[in-house]
């Protein structure tokens, strides 16, 4: 038994440590020298609810993104190639991911917090995003995209597939507060407005179209339909939606009938 | 072997019962990659969803597996090196719990009551038994260590001047790891998740609960590591046919794992809003240095194995590796540890570039993360519990295995497909594929808005490894099953052993003698990493409570009538 280490392994520990503080010292230069760093912990700003897009000085932007099941707010982005983002991220449910793919942009959008990154966007073309945190039965369906253009003199946020409008003036009321609902009591999440298939059927075109059951039964969607679809989901279960169940909604009757005219309205 | 009957029979239920359940773990990891690929494009398959299926398989595989068979093999370790009886009334007791909470989780994750993944991140809420359950594994697992301490203690007090065995070190160490990293989750589980999923409170700081989660979590691939270390310190040489080349490295690698392992868990959250840079900078300094046991392990083990080679007439620089008994079947376990070994070299690599501060931003939730950690937990990991619990029951039992042969080709078969099945995740994960998604419902259906057709090569390759992964455990499961079939003979136990190799340099370093310092050590530096960032984060005027919701629906269940 020798009471020494030996020799070898006192080279191999010492090749390990350079090695070692070789990387490191790499890790530290490039956030020094090049800013390649990761999220810090950012004061007083306080969680927020609704995305928005605002221009700060000529290629400099500000963007409140939220994400919630499932999907992100604002959906689409378009900016002129040279744009430099701050991007500040929030939930309004449970924890998701930003990564805006094909940047260094990966960013946890966590319930309760703001997140920060800064992108460059150098190149012209599309920049989907992608939720890489599971946040439910629907993760998958939650993705969103940014459209960087040439030529383009400001950013803009295309009309926002889920924004509320203000209320057009021939719009009937009760259609005005369903529309509301649709979004606050998160229809939105399963159901679309634009004929893409999130977790629901979508409702467009759904009033007078023919609905087809598990059961083998069918049945053209009429108010009462409808209005049994909101109250009593599982009752009738459209076939090939039958793995993810629609939950039951508190919903006063009022807010029923706005539901629904909303939902025929939408053609 | 010494063994009491009543831990002979803990240890062989121990490590049949998750080889049982490694059938639904295995079945739905081969669906996960047929998901993926859009080979399967529904969301769910035989009533199981692909999130509920994708936690059966982490549950399974990464936590039910790997504590039961670091249990298991620790008793016997324990029991053998040392000579001596283990407390049974402790082992008995941590038994029952570990059974009592694998069973009450796995009834919640079948049923469909917490679809949350294995990383059971809030505010996605589960049934309180599921919280219940985990707590219960944990406290199970501390009891089956607690039944070693008496036994250590005793025979240090009777052997004052001999050095502990070092396989006794190495589970030790690997329990002393374990100690440190579920004290953070159990506070997590206990004192947040289970009385907010019970609606007892209505709101919890979610950065502080997955901050505990990671404290938790990275610690946790060193308790899943240590046991295969063990093997790699303890049997590797000597299946190899030569000895240990250094018993003082050894030592030192486990109690560097002992301190080094816990306090960094923060490179996993270097996304994460609410901690302050220079922690996460820290916490990536402090896994920089983790390596260095780690690279002290690799040329210790390919010194010790260039000692079996050149024993048996291997010679030169690079061509005694040919030596290596790699197609003898009556050392069918060496391929297990070597092919882990050589898997272990990518896995390792790759998780320091998950753990490199902004580099990790590139990577962050995409495939590349489980590319990875089917390098490690799926490679050395998964190769060791397999061989390791075959040699044991095997033994345990008194039977025989027929097909020695096949049990042999099992991990050759396993490292082909890992490997291939990593390359596709690697190569989806740089071209930002996520990871935990049911891409064939829309990033790979031509159909979806979402399409993104860079991805599907990558997917399909993982596809290709997993048939290949999947094929190598039926190969497993065949040959461990006719084991189990086997006439026994129980008069074949006295003459079972460990297999234990010599130390071809046996040193005698003071510093690696006694555990205690490492431990006070381990505690110290957990509290100069984690002290501070966690009270601030608990303060934190700048986090806001968030209420539990259900994965199936986005209506916050504390809203709910
Ligand atoms: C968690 C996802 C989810 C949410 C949230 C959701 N639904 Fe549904 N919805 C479904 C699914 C799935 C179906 C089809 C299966 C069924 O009939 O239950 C469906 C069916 C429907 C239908 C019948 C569609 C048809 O084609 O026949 C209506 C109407 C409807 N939902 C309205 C609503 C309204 C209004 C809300 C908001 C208050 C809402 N849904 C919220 C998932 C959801
Ligand atoms: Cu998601
Ligand atoms: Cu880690």
């Amino acid at each position: 038994m020798s009471d020494r280490i030996h020799g070898s392994e006192k080279k191999v520990i010492s090749i390990a440590i350079l090695v070692s503080a070789a990387h490191l010292f790499i890790l530290a230069a490039a956030a020094l020298f090049y800013g390649l760093t990761v999220p810090d912990c950012l004061e007083g700003v306080k969680p927020f609810t609704e995305g928005s897009l605002s221009q700060k000085t000529d290629r400099h932007y500000e963007l409140h993104m939220v994400a919630r099941m499932w999907n992100f707010d604002p959906a689409e982005v378009v900016l002129p190639v040279g744009a430099r983002v701050d991007i500040f991220v929030s939930s309004l449910d449970v924890t998701h991911g930003f990564h805006i793919t094909g940047t260094n942009l990966n960013l946890a959008a966590v319930p309760g917090a703001v997140n920060y990154g800064r992108v460059v966007f150098g190149k012209p073309g599309v920049y989907p995003i992608v939720c890489n945190e599971y946040c439910g039965i629907a993760h998958h369906g939650m993705y969103g995209t940014i459209r960087i253009v040439e030529n383009l003199t400001a950013g803009y946020l295309p009309a926002k597939k889920d924004k509320v409008p203000e209320v057009a003036s021939n719009e009937p009321p009760l259609v005005t507060q369903g529309r509301k609902l649709y979004h606050e009591k998160g229809c939105i999440a399963c159901h679309s407005l634009d004929g893409s298939q999130v977790v629901g059927p979508t409702f467009k075109g759904i009033y007078g179209r023919l609905s087809y059951f598990t059961d083998g039964t069918s049945i053209k969607a009429d108010e009462a339909y409808i209005q049994e679809s909101i109250l009593f989901p599982q009752k009738k279960i459209v076939k090939g939606f039958e793995s993810v169940l629609m939950p039951s909604f508190p919903v006063t009757p009022e807010e029923v009938q706005g539901l629904v005219e909303f939902i025929k309205s939408v053609k | 072997m010494h063994i009491q009957p009543a831990i002979r029979k803990i240890v062989l239920i121990e490590l049949i019962l998750p080889i049982v359940l490694l059938i639904f773990g295995i079945y739905h990891g081969l669906l996960q990659t047929l998901y993926r690929a859009g080979y399967i494009k529904v969301a769910s398959m035989l009533g199981i969803n692909y999130y509920q299926g994708l936690t059966a398989h982490g549950v399974i595989n990464a936590i039910v597996l790997t504590t039961f068979f670091a249990v298991a093999f620790g008793h016997v370790v324990v029991t053998s090196c040392l000579k001596k009886n283990l407390h049974v009334g402790l082992a008995a007791s941590g038994f029952v719990l570990l059974l009592i909470g694998t069973l009450l989780a796995a009834a919640m994750i079948f049923t469909g009551h917490a679809s949350v993944l294995y990383t059971f991140y809030p505010p996605l809420k589960a049934h309180p038994l599921f919280y219940v359950g985990l707590a219960l594994f944990v406290v199970g697992s501390w009891l089956s260590f607690y039944s070693w301490i008496p036994t250590y203690r005793l025979w240090r007090r009777e052997n004052p001047t001999r050095k502990v065995p070092l396989a006794v070190i190495g589970i030790f160490s690997t329990f002393i790891v374990w100690q440190i990293a579920t004290v953070p989750v159990a506070v997590e589980v206990l004192f947040m998740l289970l009385p907010w999923s019970l609606g007892w409170v209505a709101e919890i700081n979610i950065v502080l609960a997955r901050t505990l989660f990671w404290f938790f979590g990275h610690p946790l691939v060193y308790f899943w590591l240590l046991p295969t270390y063990v093997m790699y310190y303890t049997m590797l040489p000597k299946l190899a046919g030569g000895k240990l080349f250094s018993d003082f490295a050894g030592r030192f690698a486990f109690l560097l794992f002992c301190v080094l392992s816990a306090p960094l868990g923060f490179h996993h959250q270097f996304s994460d809003p609410g901690i302050g840079v220079n922690w996460k900078a820290l916490h990536t300094v402090l896994t920089s240095f983790v390596a260095i046991p780690s690279m002290m392990t690799a040329f210790t083990l390919a010194a010790s194995m260039e000692h079996g080679a050149k024993s048996v007439g291997g010679t030169g620089l690079f061509r005694w590796w040919g030596k290596l008994p790699y197609m003898d079947a009556q050392r069918w376990l060496f391929p297990y540890l070597f092919c882990g070994l050589v898997i272990f070299i990518f896995g390792g690599v790759t998780g320091i570039i998950n753990a490199s501060f902004s580099m990790n931003s590139l990577i962050h939730n995409t495939a590349w993360i489980p590319a990875h950690f089917h390098l490690t937990v799926g490679g050395p990991v998964f190769l060791g519990i397999l061989g390791m619990s075959l040699y044991l029951v095997t033994g345990l039992l008194g039977s025989d295995i027929r097909n020695k042969k096949l049990a042999l080709w099992v991990p050759y078969l396993w490292t082909l497909g890992v490997c291939t099945f990593s390359t596709g995740l690697f190569m989806g994960g740089l071209k930002g594929e996520p990871r935990r998604t049911n891409m064939g419902l829309s990033y790979v259906n031509p159909e979806s808005t979402g399409f993104r057709s860079e991805w599907i090569s990558g997917a399909s390759i993982g596809v290709l490894g997993g048939v290949i992964m999947t094929l190598s455990v039926c190969l497993f499961f065949f040959v461990f099953f006719r084991m189990l079939a086997e006439k026994k003979d129980l008069t074949k136990l006295d003459s079972f052993a460990l297999i234990e190799s010599e130390a071809y340099h046996d040193e005698n370093i003071g510093f690696v003698r006694n555990l205690k310092p490492w431990i006070v050590a381990a505690v110290i530096a957990v509290l100069c990493s984690y002290a501070i960032p966690l009270y601030n984060i608990a303060t934190s005027k700048d986090i806001v409570g968030a209420v539990p919701f259900a994965p199936d629906s986005p209506m916050a269940q504390g809203t709910k009538k």
